[in-house]
């Protein structure tokens, strides 16, 4: 069951990736992709807390309005300067899957699938080996590593009054990290070397969240994570554990300007939970993850808004590049056009992001194309 | 509406892992500062014999009698020594009574004997080595009653009776046993020594063996090769006519009794192969391979356990062994066959409590996915060092079968001469009681498996 899980989690939302090189953001167990919507991506990650798409806050599922689906791509165009060289490498995303369905006026469940790190990648190494008297040989090596830590979450929110919303969610984090090595010799005499290692991870969290309107055009969310113990097991043999990374979160939200929403956010997560899984020098760090984002109406299409949003984001990446924290920024534009009156939307975001370390000399830009769907049959 | 919407999610997630392989990256080098832990541990090492060796000896007379595909009968003079050799094939069981096909009738004993030959099938020399098999014109070849009330491993008493009561001979051209036609010599038993062993009920062990003037072998097959191969006609058989009475007359078919498609063969009833001269002793501390008689060379190792387990791989292994020269034989361009001798490593699949170096080496196998390749580099008169390989791209002993194997094997090899039994040059190797400079060592390139991040 764990395995389907993994494979299905994996198909989902892992990416893909072939011949490509080390990158600030792919470091340790990977990059962290999830759970944002593209709207809320778009809008710096600003309403993360308060969006209904976005799997964090189970409270916020409430505002969902009528049942639907959603389905968010997010193919990422990367480009990492090392020492004056450059490399570019595309990647593609899944990284969220929901459906929401109203139980009654008040209560709203939710089930979804979302990343929590895309550990795919790609290197290639040359080099000479010393051989014992004096001669050398040439070798290739391939590092290839393809999969992806995803979380599903059952969530349910209940609206307690029209200012005060609540909601409770379990996770069941799955997924699956195949590695593959392989190193070539320039004499045929020698075997290649070939290592397949195949690694499933399985663990769960519990979340719970609130969203409270004091006033009227004022909405602040806060939502939490409590990780559970992580597993990961090679075939059915346990080889580590540790702790799934617990989150604390808030979204202020301000609509007090006609037809402008505007929003703020700051989240915590602790990804060191996951040290415990550690086998090397891997080195995972809490981050902080900060947002602002405006939308604004520009025009009404078919009887709904249709907003223009803007974002900024500044957060850290969970795993250290040579001893360096890697820090993310990233302005986004985005677009939220409604379809078949309102029972549909495409949200379209463009995200410019900047990573880099401290004293590495090293710098990634990409450029991340988000493209949600939303569909209420 | 329920319905609506298991449509839409089917089709929102076969949108979505279809897509999902969708990708483009291209390469680039922004390794080794943002790789890290991706560097392979590659090692070389010379392991020397007291490290890695358990057992490394020569299994002399192997493989035993009875066991050998092929008989050599030789008679002829390389570099000045010389190769003489015969066969012994032997007949336990014949027919010595006509049975009628009325059953009521008892059986009606055989009293006499017509036109017996033994048939045997021979192998055709390498092309245009026909005048170095047989140097002269023609060739003889003679039989010899070889019967003896012995054991059946009492080679000596059977060695005694050669040369002795000469029951059949044949004398062919050359060519004659160049022809690819049919490779059968069909030579002629006396009648009156066949009749008695029938009327007798003695056993007929008839000895082959050849002469010509300037030298020749003859490489024949033997009933030792498989009983697919020994049906197929190939396995040596004495073929004669019965005379019940004046009305009865029966063709009868003498073949060797060691293998029935019934049960295991028994090697000891097999044909096999008589040594008059061959190959010198194996020297004191030397590792002999080849010769005649024939030795095999066993290597049993004791490789630490983390370069067997799944931690490690390797990738290219040797057994380098320094060579004594060994001028017997000493091929020359008159001499058949090439300047080298070709060796197989074959690998030990015996378990371990087989301690025997006899079954040791005949306890073998191919066991990768394309057989270990010959080694073909050997050459008996040179010194130096000579480097065995035993791992290979398709062939590797450690990956594919001694891994998985477990300690449900011994690992070791087996190294046999593809001419075994016939070729009569020989390799000489040091062992582990040479001086430390000479002994066997054996030449690992392995990688250690990477971890990365996860265990």
């Amino acid at each position: 069951m764990t395995r389907s899980l993994s494979i299905a989690a994996a198909l989902l939302c892992a990416a893909a990736a072939v011949r490509a090189q080390g990158t600030l953001s792919t470091q340790g167990y990977g990059y962290p992709a999830g759970p944002l919507s593209t709207r809320a991506l778009t809008l710096g990650g600003s309403i993360g807390e308060i969006d209904p798409v976005s799997a964090l806050n189970p409270a916020a599922l409430t505002t969902w309005g009528p049942s639907g689906i959603y389905g968010q791509f997010g193919p990422e165009f990367r480009n990492v300067e090392v020492n004056g060289s450059t490399d570019q490498s595309t990647v593609i995303r899944f990284p969220l899957f929901a459906a929401a369905l109203h139980s009654g006026p008040d209560w709203v469940f939710g089930l979804s699938f979302s990343n929590v790190l895309d550990r795919t990648w790609g290197t290639q190494n040359y080099g000479y080996y010393p051989l014992v008297g004096g001669d050398s040989i040439a070798y290739t090596q391939k590092f290839g590593s393809v999969g992806s830590l995803s979380n599903m979450r059952l969530a349910a929110g209940w609206r307690l009054t029209n200012a005060l919303r609540v909601g409770l969610g379990a996770h069941f984090i799955t997924g699956q990290s195949s590695l593959v090595i392989t190193e070539l010799f320039a004499d045929t005499g020698y075997s290649t070397f070939q290592q397949i290692t195949v690694v499933n991870g399985s663990g769960t969290a519990a979340s719970a969240g609130l969203e409270w309107s004091p006033i009227a055009p004022l909405a602040l969310a806060l939502s939490g994570q409590y990780g559970g113990i992580l597993h990961a097991r090679r075939n059915d043999t346990l080889v580590a554990s540790a702790r799934v990374p617990s989150r604390a979160g808030a979204s202020l939200v301000f609509a007090g300007i006609t037809g402008v929403t505007l929003a703020a956010d700051g989240e915590w997560t602790e990804w060191s939970n996951m040290n415990g899984l550690a086998q090397s020098a891997i080195k995972a760090v809490d981050s902080w993850d900060y947002g602002i984002g405006a939308e604004i109406r520009i025009a009404q299409m078919g009887g709904a808004d249709l907003p223009l949003r803007v974002g900024l984001r500044r957060r850290t990446l969970p795993f250290q590049a040579d001893s360096q924290t890697v820090t993310e920024n990233a302005f986004s534009a985005g677009v939220g056009i409604p379809v078949a009156r309102g029972r549909g939307r495409f949200d379209f975001g463009l995200i410019r992001a900047k990573r880099s370390a401290p004293t590495l000399d090293a710098k990634e830009s990409a450029w991340i194309l988000s493209v949600g769907v939303l569909v209420r049959p | 509406m329920l319905k609506h919407s298991r449509t839409l999610a089917a089709l929102a997630a076969a949108a979505l892992v279809a897509g999902s392989c969708q990708e483009k990256l291209n390469g680039g080098n922004a390794c080794p500062s943002l790789c890290a832990e991706q560097n392979l541990g590659f090692k070389d090492t010379v392991f020397l014999a007291s490290d890695v060796i358990d057992t490394i000896v020569t299994v002399p007379g192997s493989p035993p009698l009875g066991n050998l595909q092929t008989v050599l009968l030789a008679a002829y003079t390389q570099a000045g020594d010389s190769i003489v050799s015969g066969g012994v094939y032997r007949f336990d069981s014949m027919t010595r009574v006509e049975i009628l096909s009325d059953t009521t009738q008892p059986p009606i004993p055989i009293s006499a004997v017509d036109s017996a030959t033994l048939e045997i099938y021979y192998n055709l020399p390498p092309l245009g080595q026909e005048s170095l098999y047989v140097k002269d014109s023609s060739i003889t070849f003679h039989v010899w009653d070889v019967y003896v009330n012995a054991p059946d491993l009492d080679t000596a008493a059977v060695h005694a009776r050669f040369y002795g009561t000469e029951v059949g001979s044949l004398t062919i051209t050359r060519d004659t046993i160049n022809a690819s036609n049919n490779q059968t010599i069909k030579i002629p038993i006396d009648t009156a020594f066949l009749g008695n062993a029938v009327r007798t009920g003695a056993k007929v062990w008839l000895g082959v063996t050849v002469s010509s003037a300037h030298g020749a072998r003859v490489v024949v097959t033997s009933a030792n090769a498989s009983i697919v191969r020994q049906f197929a006609g190939e396995a040596p058989i004495l073929h004669y006519f019965g005379v019940a009475d004046t009305f009865h007359t029966i063709s009868a078919v003498a073949v060797n009794a060691r293998a029935t498609p019934y049960g295991p063969a028994i090697a000891a009833m097999g044909n096999y192969q008589m040594i008059f001269r061959g190959s010198d002793p194996v020297p004191p501390g030397m590792i002999g391979l080849g010769g005649l008689a024939q030795d095999r060379m066993l290597v049993v190792f004791k490789f630490p356990s983390w370069l067997i387990d799944s931690s490690t791989t390797v990738v290219k292994a040797n057994l380098e062994l320094s060579q004594m020269p060994d001028p017997q034989f000493a091929w020359d361009s008159t001499a058949p066959d090439g300047d080298s001798i070709v060796a197989h490593p074959y690998a030990l699949v015996a378990a371990p409590g087989v301690t025997d170096i006899q079954k040791l080496a005949l306890l073998v196998g191919d066991v990768t996915a394309v057989p270990i390749p010959d080694d073909s580099t050997l050459r008996p008169e040179g010194a130096g060092t000579d480097t065995l390989r035993f791992v290979y791209p398709l062939a590797n002993l450690f990956n594919s079968y001694w891994k998985p194997e477990g300690s449900k094997v011994q690992r070791g090899l087996v190294y046999a001469l593809t001419q075994e039994g016939i070729e009569p040059r020989r390799v000489l190797f040091y062992g582990t009681s040479a001086a430390p400079a000479q002994r066997p060592r054996v030449h690992v390139s392995y990688v250690p498996h990477s971890i990365i991040g996860l265990p």
